[in-house]
């Protein structure tokens, strides 16, 4: 890493400097892009210019021609806008990767609204919904820049079709190399009584913050960071609480809300879940990130009404 | 050459009728197979297409890759005539028993490459293998059968700039080019004409060739498997939808339909099945 802090990196720069520490070591690995860009990507694409394809704006082809290298015994790591290489391609995510077992590593930068004022064509406000029910996929939402770093370091071996959502912005530290458990895919950020917050990504850092806010509630947090396959040991942790907020900068269809109402019905657990998520009547819209949230009642302020409203 | 020839032509009448045979029975897709026959059977049993059905993935195969995986009644029917799986696959596990041979590709076949079905996906696919190959130095090629129909898939001409770019000179697409796709004669919904200039302008060789003259076919893809240079290269054949049983031949309402108890027996009849 070069002098360089790990703990306070973008996400994205991480991964490209945690995967050219690999690559420059395995000419197998290979970074395709869509013409998209990042500081740690130049000095990659410099030193190994024939592990770096920029397929230029070309998603569905990435894909298929990421699976094609992949079979023929290429590690290939795709990097783009999030919203860009999932919404447009998750035919070829379902069929060339995920139906062959074909092990392409996609990361997505600028999950939930981080692409703020870009808009609804740069928010990826759904890619947890499009990919979970895809069979064999396995989905990553890293909430900081130490926890990106281990993922990379993880996939570099895994032979499973995979995508990380990055988040845009630098995001506060979570994690050290003391207490983070990738395998484990969730983490205890905080112990509490009775409330929880289960949240994952940026949000993360949001929940440290209306817990400490709220110290009186005693509010515990659990960072949801391996969104598929769910770790189902993380049951007997909700039993620890009566109630749960589920909090994400996603659609609240088919988010870790989603998942994690699923599991509730499932296992028939004793627990309340409220979901704190991007509207549906609310999520097309431009604007600063602060703004956005403020829209969907995911500013600080608001959610702290929510929970003092629910419990 | 003339036995080489005789054989070949022996061979594409020995597989149509094993595939009415088999249509008659379990169903298929027909049509699409009969267009696409001849090509793959210069490919499979014209010293073409390096292969070995003991060992699938022998590593220097020339790789096949079907983007039509809707031809899977040929498919299966040439791998199971080259012994690549047991012969219960076909005879009682098509469309029927346990299903290990299904109505599309699947690459969990011994001998299929990759999994497809839903069209524009087998050029992104093949050229990702051929770039792959390249960078391996594996003299080996890739073969890509598309249909005529999936040229109107974006991702077709995404990944035709892509193999053009990369310079993917081991890389040779199979236009079957029967000019009629799902429900109509192409020219009637999206007239897509002219692919030889569409290609040459996406920077790769052309080739034409006739779909179904066995003598051609051998010409030119022993041509363009030994002889490429610098460019990916598409081979544009000229086929009829359902060649070889006249009732069906260019109909367009025969992509998914089967034979009628009548047409089972003309069929029978033509085919001289008891």
């Amino acid at each position: 890493m070069r002098n360089k802090n790990i703990f306070n990196m973008y996400q994205r720069d991480i991964f490209i400097d945690t995967l050219y520490r690999f690559a420059k070591k395995d000419n197998k690995i290979i970074l395709i892009t869509n013409d998209q860009g990042a500081v740690a990507l130049d000095n990659y694409r410099e030193k190994l210019p024939k592990q770096f394809i920029n397929a230029g704006i070309s998603e569905q082809n990435i894909i298929g021609v990421a699976a094609g290298m992949a079979k023929e015994g290429y590690n290939c790591f795709v990097y783009s806008i999030a919203s860009f290489i999932i919404n447009r391609t998750i035919e070829q995510i379902k069929i060339d990767l995920c139906s062959m077992k074909l092990p392409v590593k996609i990361f997505g930068v600028g999950c939930g609204y981080s692409y703020a004022v870009d808009g609804p064509t740069h928010h990826a406000t759904e890619d947890i919904s499009f990919l979970n029910p895809i069979p064999g996929m396995t989905i990553y939402s890293p909430s900081d820049s130490f926890s990106v770093h281990k993922i990379v370091e993880f996939l570099i071996k895994s032979k499973l079709p995979t995508y990380v959502r990055l988040d845009r912005e630098i995001c506060p530290q979570i994690y050290d190399k003391h207490n983070f458990n990738l395998k484990k895919g969730y983490s205890i950020i905080k112990k509490g009584k009775k409330i929880c917050i289960i949240t994952t990504g940026k949000m993360v850092s949001t929940a440290k913050i209306i817990a400490d806010k709220l110290s009186n509630y005693q509010i515990g947090i659990i960072d949801l960071f391996a969104v598929k396959p769910l770790n189902n040991d993380i049951v007997k942790d909700l039993l620890k609480y009566k109630k749960i907020f589920s909090l994400e900068e996603h659609n609240q269809t088919g988010g870790i809300g989603s998942i994690l109402s699923d599991l509730i019905v499932e296992k028939n657990l004793d627990v309340r879940l409220k979901k704190l998520a991007l509207k549906e009547n609310l999520i097309f819209g431009y604007g600063s990130r602060d703004l956005l949230q403020e829209r969907n009642s995911l500013d600080i302020t608001s959610v702290i009404k929510t929970i003092k409203k629910n419990v | 050459m003339k036995k080489k020839i005789f054989k070949i032509i022996k061979k594409s009448y020995e597989l149509r009728k094993r595939i009415i045979e088999i249509v008659i029975k379990n169903g298929g897709h027909l049509a699409t197979s009969f267009s696409c026959l001849d090509i793959l059977v210069c490919l499979y049993y014209g010293n073409l297409l390096k292969f070995k059905s003991s060992k699938p993935n022998w590593e220097i195969r020339d790789r096949l890759v079907i983007s039509k995986g809707h031809a899977e009644t040929l498919i299966y029917t040439i791998l199971d005539d080259l012994g690549f799986f047991p012969k219960s696959w076909l005879t009682k596990n098509y469309r029927a028993g346990k299903y290990l041979l299904g109505g599309h590709i699947d690459s969990k076949v011994p001998g299929i490459e990759f999994t497809t079905g839903a069209l524009g996906h087998g050029l992104s696919l093949a050229a990702g293998s051929a770039l792959g190959l390249k960078r391996k130095k594996n003299n080996a090629k890739v073969f890509v059968l598309l249909s005529d129909g999936e040229c109107t898939e974006g991702t077709t001409w995404e990944a035709a700039i892509f193999a053009s770019k990369h310079r993917l000179n081991n890389l040779i697409a199979i236009i079957d080019n029967n000019k009629i796709s799902a429900t109509d004669f192409t020219k009637n919904f999206t007239d897509i004409q002219n692919l030889d200039k569409k290609f040459k302008a996406f920077g790769w060789n052309v080739v034409h060739v006739n779909g179904h003259n066995h003598l051609q076919l051998l010409k030119i893809l022993g041509q363009v498997k030994n002889s490429l240079k610098g460019k990916p290269t598409v081979i544009i054949a000229d086929t009829i939808k359902g060649k070889g049983l006249k009732f069906i031949e260019n109909d367009p309402t025969r992509h998914a339909k089967g034979l009628d108890e009548k047409e089972k027996i003309m069929a029978r009849d033509i085919f001289e099945i008891k």
